[in-house]
């Protein structure tokens, strides 16, 4: 029920806290990685909600996720989480801190993903096309290929999303003949 | 043989003109982030505007209906196998309510709550509309008093329960005691109405039931001819809570459907201390706060808000036209004078009527048949117990021949059940007790009826005029059932039951029906 607060609530103190130590942009993207290491590996939620491990090693699978060492505020943070006991809100609270970061910064992060790799004139174009349509001061631009899509693209800005593949085309002409036959 | 080969170009152009109503382009949706997967819940992270009620996507074509709306998040109810999402799936908003495809063909099919077809005959096909699973009632002026009578062809209720088109009446007891027969048997008891082209339509929700009780429920249904004119909607004990808690909206969007198109339908859902305990399942999983018996706090408003769909719409057509709510897929389709008349039924422990779900029911429905196990132990079925059940609003709609020979047979039956409590530590008793007694008796069993066999109304006044006129008062309890079935043909040839069936009952009638009844007493003495 208050999932969203708390998260909120911890991600906001993380933001001013990595502000003041001036490490905003490096937490950022140790966050970043961290939750990327979230989703690679579905199994750690359970050993953030486990009873049994100690904060130590609950801690230990955090630092785990970032390459290199973790930097000092975000180490203080997650030991803080750890202290309060509120280790399986921690993916929310890192959703959050993307989220809040990116609004601050005016940044736009966009994933395109493609069935063939996209060569880089495309990507400046979708770059500055997203920069011009959102008044974004900087974007992010992030590429994947999945075959799956057989053509088109799928394009991500933030929490919106197009999907302009052929897989979902065909998927969608599929349902209507169907519907109608 | 010509006209069997399909010719291609046929095919091309029907196949030409559905690719061209395809819309193939591809437009911005608002999309989320699984973050939290657990029991047919999902937290999503993002979905800043998705609003309650809204069905969202997955990749892989699974549908999610939100539920919880947070800081940052959202919490959603899946409609399909929880195993099949993970953390970080994308999910997307589809910018529409959680609804069913309502028609027609939806009748004699068992579907599942989102409209797909279980019973393995094929697609549903025919002009489908789009029924929102939540949909406010309509107001107080699009509405109007019960004024007609839903027959449920059983005797004791049609005579001291009486049920009106659009009225909720609760059929509530303990396990076994004959809940869902009182229901089949009012579904069953419609046949005649549909084969005279005036139908009832009837919806049948089984929530959290075995699959072979439906299977066999439906088998019954299907026996007796009453699959025609009913659709059954079954989120077994199999399915997630999700779907039992929305069989019962999806059973009211189907009967809706029937309503608002100016025509009659009957809601039976079995049943709802079921469907309120899939919705604590929801309410605990996505950590709402919970209250009395852990239920939510919204459990009465979840009964209530499904119960007030049960309608009866005003006939004015340029006022029923203008209903509020009215889903996009029925504008222009309106037409007054539909009703829909629910029965939900509640199941009690030990007889516990005072217990939280069946208050609630209680309180929001029109009246309540209960049924006791006692009674229906030493036989008396349908166990309707008399002195507990009422009905609040259907003595409006009992038509005027019923209610003048049944109007004292409530008060007559409370009377000997009282006077039996007593007789039981007295041995002599005066003449006018002695009466009561057996007067109560033997109309204690006249009321007993067999399963699925429902007595048209006018046979039911006939039988009931024995019973409340004391003319049975010369033969031995155990002759009632011989006296019944021999009155019963009498009376088919003599010519009274048109007149009663119009509402008329005059000295005349009366007269003829007791001759009818001293010729078979004098008959049965006589052997």
């Amino acid at each position: 029920m208050y999932t969203g607060t708390i998260a909120g609530r911890y991600a906001q103190a993380l933001l001013r806290f990595a502000s003041s130590n001036g490490e905003e942009d490096v937490v950022y993207s140790q966050v970043k990685e961290l939750v990327e290491h979230f989703k690679a590996n579905p199994s750690i939620k359970k050993e953030l909600d486990s009873p049994i491990l100690p904060a130590k090693v609950k801690l230990a699978v955090l630092y785990n996720g970032v390459k290199g060492d973790i930097c000092r505020s975000l180490g203080e943070f997650l030991s803080l989480t750890a202290r309060h006991g509120r280790e399986k809100f921690i993916i929310f609270m890192l959703h959050s801190f993307i989220g809040m970061y990116e609004r601050k910064h005016g940044i736009a992060s966009v994933v395109l993903t493609t069935a063939v790799p996209a060569d880089d004139a495309t990507m400046q174009g979708i770059a500055s096309m997203v920069k011009e349509k959102t008044g974004s001061s900087s974007v992010r631009m992030e590429s994947n290929v999945d075959e799956n899509l057989i053509g088109g693209f799928v394009l991500r800005i933030a929490d919106m999303q197009m999907d302009a593949s052929v897989a979902t085309q065909l998927k969608g002409l599929q349902e209507t003949l169907l519907e109608k036959l | 043989m010509d006209k069997e080969n399909i010719r291609p170009s046929e095919i091309s152009d029907i196949l030409l003109a559905q690719l061209q109503g395809t819309d193939l382009t591809a437009e911005f949706a608002e999309v989320g982030t699984v973050l939290q997967v657990s029991d047919g819940v999902v937290r999503i992270y993002g979905l800043h505007n998705a609003g309650a009620g809204e069905l969202l996507e997955f990749e892989n074509g699974i549908k999610a209906i939100v539920m919880n709306l947070e800081e940052d998040n959202v919490g959603a109810v899946l409609l399909g196998p929880t195993e099949k999402i993970e953390e970080g799936d994308t999910v997307r908003r589809t910018g529409r309510i959680a609804s069913i495809m309502v028609g027609e063909k939806m009748l004699g099919r068992v579907i599942n709550p989102l409209g797909e077809p279980i019973d393995g005959k094929g697609e549903i096909l025919g002009e489908k509309l789009q029924m929102p699973l939540e949909r406010k009632a309509p107001g107080v002026i699009y509405r109007q008093p019960v004024n007609e009578p839903l027959q449920t062809g059983l005797k004791v209720i049609d005579a001291m329960i009486p049920i009106g088109r659009g009225q909720r009446e609760l059929i509530i007891g303990d396990r076994q005691t004959g809940k869902t027969a009182i229901a089949v048997d009012a579904i069953i008891n419609q046949r005649k109405r549909y084969e005279a082209g005036d139908p009832i339509y009837c919806i049948y929700v089984a929530v959290g039931q075995k699959a072979s009780t439906v299977a066999s429920l439906v088998e019954t249904l299907r026996k007796h001819g009453a699959m025609d004119y009913t659709v059954v909607v079954a989120a077994t004990a199999a399915e997630s809570a999700a779907l039992q808690y929305f069989a019962p909206f999806a059973g009211a969007a189907i009967g809706e459907f029937f309503r608002d198109t100016g025509r009659h339908a009957l809601v039976v859902y079995d049943d709802l201390s079921k469907q309120a305990v899939a919705y604590r399942e929801i309410s605990l999983v996505l950590r709402r706060p919970s209250g009395r018996e852990a239920y939510p706090g919204d459990i009465f408003y979840l009964h209530s808000r499904l119960l007030e769909r049960a309608a009866k719409i005003i006939a004015r057509e340029e006022v029923a036209r203008n209903m509020n709510d009215l889903p996009e897929s029925l504008v222009g389709k309106v037409k007054g004078g539909g009703s829909l008349t629910a029965l939900p039924i509640v199941e009690t422990q030990a007889g516990d009527v005072s217990a939280y779900i069946p208050t609630n029911v209680i309180s929001i429905t029109d009246g309540q048949i209960f049924l006791d196990a006692n009674l229906f132990n030493q036989g008396n079925r349908p166990a309707v117990d008399v002195g507990l059940s009422v009905s609040r609003v259907g003595g409006n709609a009992q038509i005027k021949s019923m209610k003048k020979v049944a109007g004292t047979l409530k008060i007559d039956q409370a009377q000997y059940r009282e006077l039996e409590a007593f007789s039981k530590f007295s041995s002599d008793m005066d003449a006018v007790t002695a009466q009561i007694l057996d007067k109560g008796r033997k109309n204690t069993r006249l009321l007993v009826q067999p399963q699925f066999s429902p007595m048209p109304v006018e046979k039911q006044i006939a039988v009931l005029y024995c019973g409340t006129h004391a003319l049975m008062k010369e033969i031995a309890l155990d002759q009632v059932k011989q006296f019944e079935e021999l009155f019963l043909k009498r009376v088919e040839a003599a010519d009274v039951l048109d007149t009663l069936r119009k509402g008329v009952i005059n000295d005349e009638i009366g007269e003829k029906l007791e001759a009818i009844a001293a010729q078979i007493i004098s008959q049965m003495k006589d052997n």
